[in-house]
């Protein structure tokens, strides 16, 4: 799943590079969604501080 | 208003994505070297890398544009998160770390004070009104990437690494959830299983 992160940049910079920005934009977009989605799936661990 | 002319901006901009490229190239080779695996919050803050790449590669394509930093801020602000949370899950003595340190600290706390330092340096960037004008960023004769040499090698350069980055985390988690810590490439392993 975190490999499709780094697939959806890697698409939004190509898309950049062929001038196709507003697609660029909008994968990006999706990528750091899914990356926050992401975090929040993975940052399960309990922190032992007090906050 | 501060000038900066936009060929210089684009200059530094070149330099900042090169610098990004040195990080990304850095975690690669202690992976390598040290034979670690990163976790995935560490994958994570490489995605936010790539995403500060990204912003980068913008400037470098179009010429500098605020919305291009403010790309560059959301993956800083992301990833300085991601780094954040990892300090914290080890902040207290006793509670363990992840991966081997480098010059006394642990890699995602050499990632957290990397995105602090986008942060300022993205902030430091903005104040320069100059580069944003058009008419002097691309004349037709400089061609894409304003001409510059050390910007195409530096976007080029990210693109190979944003797909080395596919692989690799496609070798280690498969198509599936990343294993939390990873024990070895779960894709690899599962080939040889089968074979």
């Amino acid at each position: 799943m975190i490999s499709l992160l780094f697939a959806l940049m890697t698409i939004a910079i190509i898309l950049a590079w062929r001038d196709r920005w507003r697609l660029s934009y909008a994968v990006f977009t999706v990528a750091l969604v899914l990356s926050i989605y992401w975090l929040d799936y993975h940052a399960t661990s309990p922190l032992t501080i007090k906050l | 208003m501060i000038i900066l002319a936009p060929h210089p901006s684009r200059t530094l901009n070149a330099i900042g994505l090169l610098v990004i490229c040195g990080i990304l190239i850095a975690a690669y080779a202690f992976q390598f070297a040290l034979d670690e695996l990163p976790c995935p919050l560490c994958l994570l803050q490489r995605v936010a890398l790539v995403g500060v790449g990204y912003g980068l590669c913008l400037n470098l394509i179009y010429g500098a544009k605020p919305h291009h930093y403010g790309i560059m801020l959301l993956s800083a602000i992301y990833g300085g998160s991601v780094s954040i949370r990892q300090i914290l899950l080890h902040i207290v003595p006793g509670t363990g770390s992840y991966g081997s340190p480098v010059l006394g600290l642990h890699y995602y706390t050499w990632a957290g004070i990397s995105f602090f330092l986008v942060i300022l340096g993205t902030a430091f960037m903005l104040l320069f009104e100059g580069q944003y004008k058009k008419a002097l960023v691309d004349k037709p004769e400089h061609g894409r990437f304003g001409g510059q040499p050390l910007a195409k090698f530096a976007f080029f350069l990210m693109l190979f690494l944003a797909l080395a980055n596919v692989l690799s985390t496609f070798l280690e988690c498969g198509p599936g959830i990343c294993d939390d810590p990873p024990t070895d490439y779960k894709l690899l392993e599962e080939l040889k299983s089968e074979g």
